[in-house]
């Protein structure tokens, strides 16, 4: 397999978090965290696709698969977007996309990779 | 029964699911496991597309091979890079008809050749894609800064569908080769080019990752593209079934499904 021999560089401005402040977390926070997580995807699924409804799925809801007929385009822009919005490279850190079985795993896994919002919990 | 098209030809099949009802007799000619990832959809909308492509690429394949549509048993090629059942979709000896299957929104093509076929079609996203542009090919990349915002959404998605149809082709899939090789350049042009509709129309081809590459015309809002394997200069392409007038439109007096 050869390597690409380049990407294209973006045409917007990446606003991935820092590790700045970091600090030990609770369990209450950190799933105060996620639901807040959770509703930002249910946001940046709902924009990129024009539906509406997909601001009502579960956690439980499987994000790929067939369960919300996500299509490939619509499964990389929210990758896209979550590294974008959260600083989290899914693909990069989860070679397997254990991640993606569900919403809640997704939101999950991008809570514990990013520094808890002042105030949160 | 229709022949198979011959080397360098391709078929080219187009549903508006609105334009259907799927009923009773439609979804008999489904197998269980199509019926199984049917009922697994969270949303009806979702799952009448699922019903109504797969009812369609059955009747269509079926119409290149003397079996009825639900007796065709579909399975999936091993990748060619990582050897997952992830591959191409196939029937298990062949016959010699290759196909391939996509849908967006209320937009579905089927494509048929006698060759590796992949396609894709993609319904022009709500939001900004623009965040896309680090996955492309550096080269794909660059014909995007002069555009506006909205010629880059355009540009993206031109990208994407030309991608994934030659992934599609290859078998790789969009897991592996994404932007890894430019698919925007010449002779088809930045932006493609309008392929008119009507039977037998021949169009040029780029050359790109093995596989000869075109645009498709598609409906307002949508962009598709189609590739076939080997290095063509042209593609010979017969749309069956154009847009404003779908395949075949099953029976309204069944009743609808769910």
């Amino acid at each position: 397999m050869s390597e690409p021999k380049g990407r294209g560089a973006a045409w917007t401005e990446e606003r991935g978090t820092s590790d700045e402040g970091r600090r030990r977390l609770t369990a209450p926070r950190r799933r105060a965290e996620d639901t807040a997580i959770a509703d930002e995807l249910r946001h940046v699924l709902a924009g990129a696709t024009g539906r509406s409804e997909l601001l009502r799925i579960t956690l439980d809801t499987p994000l790929f698969g067939t369960a919300v007929a996500l299509d490939s385009l619509t499964g990389t822009l929210l990758l896209r977007e979550v590294r974008h919005r959260f600083g989290v490279d899914v693909a990069r850190e989860d070679l397997n996309l254990d991640a993606l079985a569900t919403l809640g795993t997704l939101a999950a896994f991008v809570s514990q990779r990013t520094p808890l919002t002042a105030g949160s919990g | 029964m229709l022949p198979v098209p011959p080397a360098g030809c391709a078929d080219v099949w187009w549903l508006d699911i609105t334009s259907v009802a799927v009923g009773r007799g439609e979804l008999a000619e489904l197998s269980l496991e199509e019926h199984k990832r049917a009922a697994a959809f969270v949303f009806r909308a979702d799952r009448r597309r699922y019903t109504a492509a797969h009812v369609m690429l059955r009747r269509v394949v079926s119409g290149y091979l003397d079996i009825p549509p639900s007796s065709l048993a579909f399975r999936r090629e091993p990748c060619p890079r990582c050897g997952k059942p992830t591959g191409r979709p196939a029937l298990p000896f062949g016959y010699g008809v290759h196909f391939s299957l996509a849908h967006s929104g209320d937009a579905v093509v089927i494509a048929v050749a006698g060759q590796q076929v992949g396609v894709d079609v993609e319904q022009q996203p709500a939001g900004c894609v623009c965040s896309m542009s680090t996955d492309m090919d550096a080269d794909d990349a660059e014909w995007g800064r002069a555009l506006s915002e909205a010629g880059r959404h355009e540009l993206v998605i031109r990208w994407w569908v030309r991608a994934e149809a030659v992934l599609k082709c290859t078998g790789e899939g969009i897991g592996h080769g994404i932007g890894e090789f430019p698919v925007l350049g010449s002779p088809d042009g930045p932006v493609g080019r309008a392929v008119p509709g009507g039977p037998d129309q021949l169009v040029a081809a780029t050359s790109v990752h093995g596989c000869s590459l075109i645009s498709l015309p598609a409906p307002a809002g949508y962009q598709a593209a189609l590739a076939l394997a080997g290095d063509n200069s042209a593609i010979r392409l017969a749309v069956r079934a154009p847009w404003t007038s779908a395949a075949r439109r099953p029976s309204r007096s069944e009743p609808p499904v769910r």
